[in-house]
């Protein structure tokens, strides 16, 4: 039986009231003047400072996701899922006008959830995308994921891992895709190894953009690999302020602005340029190689650091002192880090590109591939000749480049023009071509997958 | 794009629908007759049989004087109820509408659907709770505040209250409707107009085709105009506003365009369909194309480079073909297995129209005979003979029409009949030249009255008049599809090619999809008064809303589940499996007791064909696909259904509400 009497009560309670008040106000109060304000307003500060958890800090602050969020009353992941299986159902009958609204509502309900930007940027420009059958539809739905994941980083601006998705877009997805000549001339019509495409064959196919690019993603004017780089270097930068990615291992993660310049000469060779500008650019490639990835610092779980360049033994030597550990482990962990990133094959092939004789070598073997196309036969086995002899000088200055695919394939490919020359000249067959030892060392492996195709493209049993 | 619907047979359904309300009212009688037994014994059957023609009796003693009254008193009471708060909220749901869709999609084309989708979806989603809660709360909350006493206690007849309430809410409702859908309308035609900030229109110029490009951005307006022979001309403005007044001649023109724009996208086309079927790489009829894996089984697919083709039957085309000839309208997808030669091009596809004769053949006494044992006569070129039952007999050929005519085993037969097997000769081929797909988009090909193609055969160029020679006896026209690209295959399903009619008015087509939520929700009245008249208001909301859940959204899974498509077995089989974790395709070990779960269930499940053919399926009130989809809703298969759904409630509604209201102890709270 309560003794007390109503008075005595509501006294009661107005004290526990005044008691509670207490830690909610040290709790909850807010930053004003000089003073930080209470805890959550402590943990709510600009980001460096604190936990960075408010609305403002994470990123572009948006009414209409607030209003949603505030009117479904904390349904928004049961609403979420709802939206979720309606997607999965619209892109299964092929309803891409809601598709991509539903996927904006979805966004609109938790713009912080970073793995939902990734997923549906993705799979618009890899999925959605490969649904189209006009390859100027394809490129639209490629350049939709890449600004749907692009408004991702409005609202999350400090993720390094969705402005690594972007960059893969633009880089990879662009640069390695079937129609990759197609794409990278949608994207950038001013690179120069374009001045001689006529002006309708060129330019984002988009009546808004009028034949140029889509100021959206491209707005520099620049190469896909390059634009991917841009985006590459931002993960790059917020990743060493300290905003963590959960993607990949931090060495392989940190290359990417690196390799696309490497990504970016290679391609301008396929695309049939080269020259002193590219040329030039491979030895700008070498020198960011070395100098910055090579010398970036990456921990290596063993309680010490490494960076992938060290030149000479004295380095390995100074790198262990100074760590206090053995040169035999630095010795380990460096190798098996340039191993997981081919470190050594992209800094020997952007040094022996870097050398006119290579992209001598190159641009021999590419223009006699074009002269086989037009049926000039004796002129291009003249020059896949002399571009095989010109690739078998750097192979045997750079010997490192003779496990690697690329360079092997492209020295297989260039045998077997000419022999298919041969054949087209009846030609008896013969044995003293340049990189021949090459060629037998491949029989059993490479040659025929590379012969497979050589023949879906230009005939042949 | 998917639309899956049969034409609608009235005359079927009506058959159907009496069949239903009399069985339905057969065990109502009966359920009553049992119950009055327990309460009046022997007596009780025979009470329930005098209580029958009270309802007729009342029916026609309807006073409409009297049902308006109750009618404006209802509708009085709902606004009361402050109904017409849903204004405000639509109002702040189209305010910000464009906050939520603005600019998900950069292509008009996709985006008007939004647009469309969004204003039907709102309009259905604010109004069914508002016609559902006042429906359902209006008599008993009369019960309850006793207020219908003072209805009762005058010469009002229980069928006026019933059909009045239902009228009340239903002008209510009705209200509602109009003015959401005429603002809806006016929204969609000015977000798409206001959106429209890119197009490009080919336009008539004093008798010159223009093609007029207009793209309108934030650092200006660009429109280029190139007319036949005439190098394009570019003109450029900081603004709209700019060029009408620097340029009013040029503005115009792209106003024109504009028009013309805007009318492509709100469209409502008018689709004539045919009957689909297909060839086989061994030229034998198929029923289904090659299947690519594809998990949405909606198209079926052609190879390439081979002999498959897509085959569509058009009927009564001769009325259709216009002057300028006939407009076919394609959609069709692409299924690539290999990017192809040139990774620049579409693939590539082939109209053929073909003259086909379709017969059967029938004897002295009209039975029908099996084109497979139909042979040539050896007296007459022309007459033809059959063996039946070991006799050589004569027949004669008669023609039959498409619709009539079905593949099943790789040949031809009738749908009516398909042991018999009809014949179809093909008489003249005509080739047309081939064209790239635009998937997902419209492919428009023009048949003019006179086809010009060239005939391998001859090797020479030949002219055909569509409707003289391609059009055959029947007035059907046979459009073969090929894809010419090998290794690439081509989907289609029966709607992805149509014989394209002058299109209607947007505003029609939307108005008809208006029309299907209004009977929607004319539906939900009926239903919720019905409940009501037996049930308490929260009961009553339950009972409806269930009805709605399940006959919009669970009625394909329902169906499922009494054709036994789904795996694992009724409710108890299917408790037992995963208790006792069997997997559903394992077959269940026979003895007693699996036998008596498995009779249990096949008694569930009758309940829940039961549950099927009362719940009202609401997925024929949607024509929201037909419209965003630009087009025009189609009478047969949709308006007609749902009109015949709403009719269908009403009578035996009435019934259960006359009945329910008339046993109701309304002394009771």
């Amino acid at each position: 039986m309560n003794r007390l009497s109503s008075r005595q009560r509501k006294l009661v309670y107005f004290v526990a009231i005044l008691l509670l008040l207490i830690p909610i106000f040290v709790l909850g109060r807010p930053a004003s003047g000089n003073s930080g304000g209470g805890v959550l307003a402590e943990l709510r500060r600009p980001q460096g400072q604190e936990l960075g958890l408010s609305e403002h800090n994470l990123g572009r602050v948006d009414p209409t996701s607030a209003a949603m969020n505030l009117v479904l009353l904390g349904m928004r992941g049961v609403a979420v899922n709802l939206l979720w299986m309606d997607y999965i159902k619209q892109q299964e009958t092929k309803n891409w006008a809601q598709v991509r609204s539903t996927t904006e509502s979805i966004t609109m309900l938790q713009p912080h959830y970073l793995q939902i930007w990734r997923y549906h940027g993705w799979n618009m420009a890899y999925n959605v995308a490969a649904e189209w059958d006009d390859v100027r539809d394809r490129y639209y739905w490629i350049k939709e994921g890449a600004k749907f994941i692009s408004d991702g980083t409005d609202h999350n601006r400090f993720s390094p891992e969705l402005n690594y998705e972007i960059g893969r877009i633009l880089g990879q997805k662009m640069g390695i895709a079937d129609e990759w000549r197609v794409y990278r001339k949608f994207f950038n019509p001013d690179g120069r190894q374009y001045e001689d495409v006529p002006e309708n064959e060129k330019g984002d196919p988009d009546p808004r953009y009028r034949g140029g690019v889509d100021p959206e993603l491209n707005p520099d004017r620049l190469d896909n690999y390059l634009a991917a780089q841009r985006y590459y270097q931002i993960a790059n930068d917020l990743e060493g302020q300290g905003f963590q990615q959960h993607l990949m291992m931090r060495h392989i993660f940190r290359q990417y602005p690196y390799r696309c310049r490497l990504d970016n000469n290679g391609v301008l060779n396929k695309e049939g340029f080269f020259g002193d500008f590219v040329i030039g650019e491979w030895a700008q490639a070498e020198k960011d190689w070395i100098d910055g990835y090579g010398q970036e610092r990456f921990d290596t779980g063993e309680g010490f650091q490494v960076n992938l360049e060290l030149p000479s033994e004295a380095h390995y030597a100074e790198l262990a002192r100074s760590q206090g550990v053995e040169v035999g482990q630095v010795r380990r962990m460096v190798r098996s880090f340039q191993n997981v990133v081919n470190y050594r094959y992209w800094r020997t092939r952007s040094l022996s590109e870097s050398e006119p004789t290579t992209a001598a070598a190159h641009k021999l073997l590419f223009e006699g591939e074009e002269l086989f196309k037009r049926n000039e036969l004796t002129k291009a086995r003249t020059m896949l000749v002399e571009g095989l002899d010109g690739l078998d000088e750097v192979l045997s200055k750079y010997e490192d480049l003779i496990t690697e695919d690329l360079t092997v394939e492209e020295a297989l490919w260039g045998l077997m023009l000419i022999k298919k020359i041969d054949e087209l000249l009846e030609k008896p067959p013969t044995d003293d071509l340049p990189l021949t030892g090459l060629w037998n060392r491949h029989l059993n492996d490479k040659v025929p997958t590379l012969q497979f195709n050589f023949n879906r493209r230009f005939g042949g049993l | 794009m998917s639309i899956e619907t049969q034409p609608f047979d009235f005359l079927v359904a009506t058959g159907q629908w009496a069949f239903a309300v009399t069985a339905f009212l057969v065990l109502l009688i009966c359920g009553a007759s049992g119950l009055s037994m327990m309460t009046h014994g022997i007596k009780g059957p025979l009470l329930v049989l005098r209580w029958i023609p009270r309802f007729p009796a009342d029916l026609l003693q309807l006073s409409s004087r009297r049902v308006f009254a109750i009618a404006q008193l209802t509708f009085r009471e709902a606004i009361r109820r402050k109904a017409l708060v849903v204004f405000g909220m639509f109002a702040l749901l189209f305010m910000f509408g464009s906050w939520f869709l603005d600019n998900p999609n950069e292509r008009m084309e996709l985006q008007v659907k939004n647009y469309i989708s969004f204003v039907l979806t709102a309009i259905t989603w604010l109004l069914l709770p508002v016609v559902l809660l006042l429906s359902c709360w209006g008599l008993p909350e009369d019960i309850r505040n006793r207020s219908l006493h003072t209805v009762v206690t005058k010469p009002a007849r229980k069928t006026e209250i019933v059909i009045g309430r239902m009228l009340g809410f239903s002008t209510l409702m009705t209200i509602l409707v109009v003015v959401m859908g005429v603002t809806g309308y006016v929204w969609i035609d000015r977000e798409v107009a206001f959106n429209l900030t890119v197009y490009s229109e080919t336009i008539d110029v004093d008798g010159q085709e223009t093609l007029v490009e207009y793209v309108d951005e934030d650092e200006g307006v660009t429109v280029r105009v190139t007319a036949d022979d005439e190098p394009t001309q570019v003109t450029a403005a900081t603004s709209r506003t700019a060029l009408r007044q620097e340029n009013p001649a040029l503005y115009a023109l792209t106003e024109r365009a504009r028009i013309q724009a805007l009318g492509r996208h709100l469209v409502a086309k008018r689709p004539v369909l045919g009957t689909i079927s297909f060839k086989g790489n061994d030229g034998k009829p198929a029923e289904r194309g090659v299947n690519t894996g594809d998990i949405w089984e909606y198209r079926t697919y052609i190879a390439g480079g081979t002999n498959w083709r897509a085959i569509w039957d058009f009927e009564n085309i001769r009325s259709e073909v216009a002057e300028d000839g006939l407009l076919l309208e394609s959609s069709f997808e692409a299924f690539r297995t290999h990017k192809g030669d040139d990774i620049q091009e579409s693939l590539l596809l082939q109209f053929s129209l073909v003259k086909v004769r379709r017969s059967v053949f029938r004897d002295a006494n009209d039975n029908v005979v099996s084109a497979t044992a139909v042979r040539k006569s050896r007296d007459d070129e022309n007459a033809f003979e059959a063996t039946v039952d070991g006799e050589n007999v004569a027949v004669s050929r008669f023609p039959v029409a498409a619709r009539d005519v079905e593949v099943r085993n790789n040949t031809y037969v009738l749908i009516s009949d398909p042991e018999v097997v009809v014949l179809i000769e093909e008489e003249i081929r005509a080739p047309l030249s081939s064209f790239n797909i635009s998937e997902f988009g419209e492919n428009i090909t023009l048949l003019k009255p006179q086809i010009t193609f060239y005939d391998q055969e001859s090797g020479e160029r030949k002219q055909l008049g569509l409707v003289e020679d391609l059009v055959n006896e029947q007035g059907e026209l046979r459009v073969e599809v090929a894809c010419l690209d090998s290794g690439q295959y081509l989907g289609m399903a029966q709607r992805d090619l149509f014989v394209r009619l002058p299109s209607g008015s947007f505003a029609v087509g939307y108005a008809k999809a208006i029309c299907g939520v209004w009977m929607m929700l004319g539906l939900i009245v009926v239903l919720g008064v019905t409940a009501s008249c037996f049930l308490k208001g929260p009961i009553a909301s339950l009972l409806t809303f269930v009805m709605l859940l399940v006959g919009q959204g669970f009625m394909p899974f329902l169906e499922k589940i009494v054709g036994g498509e789904v795996e694992g077995g009724g409710p108890l089989e299917s408790i037992i499996r995963i208790v006792r974790q069997i997997n559903v395709t394992d077959e269940l070990p026979e003895n007693t007791f699996y036998s008596t779960i498995k009779g249990i269930d096949g008694f569930l499940n009758q309940g829940l064909f039961i549950v099927k053919n009362i719940v009202p399926d609401f997925r024929n009130f949607q024509m929201d696909t037909y419209v965003a989809n630009g087009f025009d809703v189609p009478w047969s298969q949709a308006m007609a259904p749902s009109i015949g759904i709403t009719l269908a409630y009403l009578v035996p509604c009435l019934v259960v509400a006359y009945y329910s209201l008339s046993l109701r102890e309304l002394e009771h709270k």
